[in-house]
């Protein structure tokens, strides 16, 4: 799909490259060295000795050729129809393009289908007179077509799937507004769920005061809606709006008490999950300065360590002083002579 | 918040007649707590006749407030309190009055406007005098924002302890390298002058 993303025209292009390429032939072929591009047609068309062999190849190539371009058309119109499928919107849908397209990519597909099936018999009814590398390329050709015959479907079954879904929660959507109002939005909701390119009976009505203000889209739709819709309201169901008032003034008194309780419950609810909340927070708050304590409980252990060792040491130290009284009384006597022998040697 | 007058009338015919009553009449001097009784009376019987069965009412009058709540067997109950006074408990100290008042009296005994007497509504009159102590909603409410309260205290405290850990962790961090040093320094001493 990634290769065939931008569907542009490149014939021209292509038509220069195959001038080249008969250019090359000819010089080729002059030598009568065998073809070394089989495939590109016109170059075989051009009427230099065609072998059987080499027609059928170019024919192969040929049927090769218009497969791959009628599988790069669909693409381009699955690619339509699957933007087409994508819009959600209630106003704008446009079931007879889609309809038009879905058949249309059918009808492709089958036909592409076809060609393939043809495609693959004339390999193999060729697949003895040529030579082994060309058998095996054609082969190849033939199942890269096939694969992306195979893509193309697969993608298409994908969009009809998404189509079939938004259909259906459209479907729903409009449900949700018709059943859960009375009557008198009925007209208002026709009205609203046809685009303004679809001409009806029933939005003749809401587009006669459009054109003054046709420049704003969407908008005008709704809002012109509500007026065409409140006189419908105001005309039809008073006795029934004025029913609905009475009875809600004789429950009034017992539904306003109910409400309040109602309200100072809630009011309690929320204090409770509040008060969860706040519990919840403690707790990680809490949680958190955990590790921190952790942390000193491990300095104060190796505060222990480092001052016990230090006092071994100065144990150490201490007693090797202490045995070595001796030696330093020694070492101070050695010294003390050689300070007379300097001061007698001096004086 | 005062409750003054707790009622239960009878308001199936036009006169409504009062079946059992209690006041609180500690807020008016002696001489005129008859004619406020009276009036409580007289006022509480006209509220009656204009509650509908099935209806609650509330009434304000002068610097009262009178709570209705007619059933639909044919009787009422009134009480008189001042205007601060929530209307939510008014009317479920009546509804509670009057199922009980309903229990004890079939419609048989009061339905001649005999005078019935109901002792617990001296008691109610006295416990709802703070509503916030008697109604179970508002003394969940009062104990809830209490508790509140406490734990926006105990997260303030949890917070400085916060800080006072981290200080601790710093001054750890400052002893245990102390007294690393001490260490080297007392094996320093040791190996460097083997010589003394």
């Amino acid at each position: 799909m990634a290769t065939t993303h931008t569907i542009q025209d490149r014939t021209a292009e292509f038509r220069s490259i195959l001038l080249q390429a008969q250019k090359t032939l000819a010089r080729q072929r002059r030598p009568g060295a065998p073809a070394s591009q089989p495939l590109l047609p016109s170059a075989s068309q051009n009427g230099t000795a065609t072998p059987p062999t080499r027609k059928q190849r170019s024919e192969f190539a040929r049927n090769a050729a218009a497969i791959g371009r009628g599988i790069s058309a669909t693409m381009g119109k699955l690619q339509r129809l699957g933007e087409l499928a994508k819009r959600k919107t209630l106003f704008d849908d446009r079931p007879v393009e889609i309809a038009e397209l879905t058949y249309v990519i059918k009808q492709d597909l089958a036909g592409l289908n076809q060609q393939i099936g043809q495609l693959q018999q004339l390999q193999r009814a060729s697949g003895t007179a040529t030579a082994k590398e060309e058998g095996e390329h054609n082969k190849n050709v033939v199942v890269l077509l096939q694969g992306k015959l195979a893509d193309v479907s697969v993608n298409f079954k994908e969009v009809l799937e998404v189509r079939t879904r938004n259909i259906q929660a459209s479907r729903s959507r409009q449900d949700n507004f018709v059943s859960a109002v009375g009557a008198h939005q009925q007209p208002q909701q026709q009205s609203r769920t046809d685009s303004p390119l679809y001409s009806t009976p029933s939005s003749a009505r809401a587009r006669s005061p459009k054109p003054p203000g046709t420049g704003q889209g969407q908008q005008d739709v709704l809002s012109l809606d509500n007026p065409s819709g409140n006189p419908l309201y105001a005309g039809q169901n008073t006795p029934q709006s004025q029913q609905q008032l009475q009875l809600l003034e004789e429950g009034s008194s017992t539904n306003t008490y109910i409400q309040q309780r109602g309200e100072a419950i809630e009011a309690i609810e929320r204090t409770i999950s509040e008060l969860g909340g706040i519990f919840g927070q403690l707790a990680q708050m809490v949680s958190e300065q955990a590790e921190q304590i952790q942390r000193i409980d491990a300095n104060t252990d190796d505060v222990v360590d480092n001052v016990e060792g230090a006092q071994r040491e100065l144990m150490k130290y201490w007693s090797r002083v202490q045995g070595n009284r001796w030696l330093v009384a020694k070492m101070f006597g050695v010294l003390m002579i050689f300070f007379l022998l300097w001061v007698l040697i001096a004086g | 918040m005062k409750i003054l007058y707790i009622g239960v009338l009878r308001n199936e015919d036009q006169p409504a007649v009062e079946l059992c009553a209690e006041r609180d009449l500690s807020a008016y001097s002696r001489f005129t707590r008859t004619a406020v009784s009276e009036f409580m009376t007289l006022f509480s019987k006209t509220v009656a006749e204009t509650t509908k069965p099935g209806q609650r009412q509330d009434v304000e009058e002068q610097s009262y407030t009178f709570h209705a709540y007619a059933r639909s067997e044919g009787v009422a109950g009134i009480i008189i309190s001042d205007a601060e006074y929530p209307k939510l408990v008014a009317h479920q100290l009546l509804g509670k009055i009057l199922d009980e008042f309903l229990a004890r009296y079939p419609k048989s005994a009061w339905q001649t406007g005999k005078e019935c007497p109901f002792p617990a509504l001296k008691e109610y009159i006295v416990k709802y005098q703070d509503p916030a102590q008697a109604d179970s909603i508002m003394k969940l409410q009062r104990e809830l924002d209490e508790t509140k309260i406490i734990l926006h205290k105990t997260l303030e405290a949890a917070l400085g302890r916060g800080v006072k850990v981290s200080d601790l962790v710093e001054k750890s961090d400052g002893l245990s390298s102390q007294s690393k040093m001490f260490y080297k320094t007392s094996k320093k001493q040791n190996s460097c002058c083997t010589v003394m």
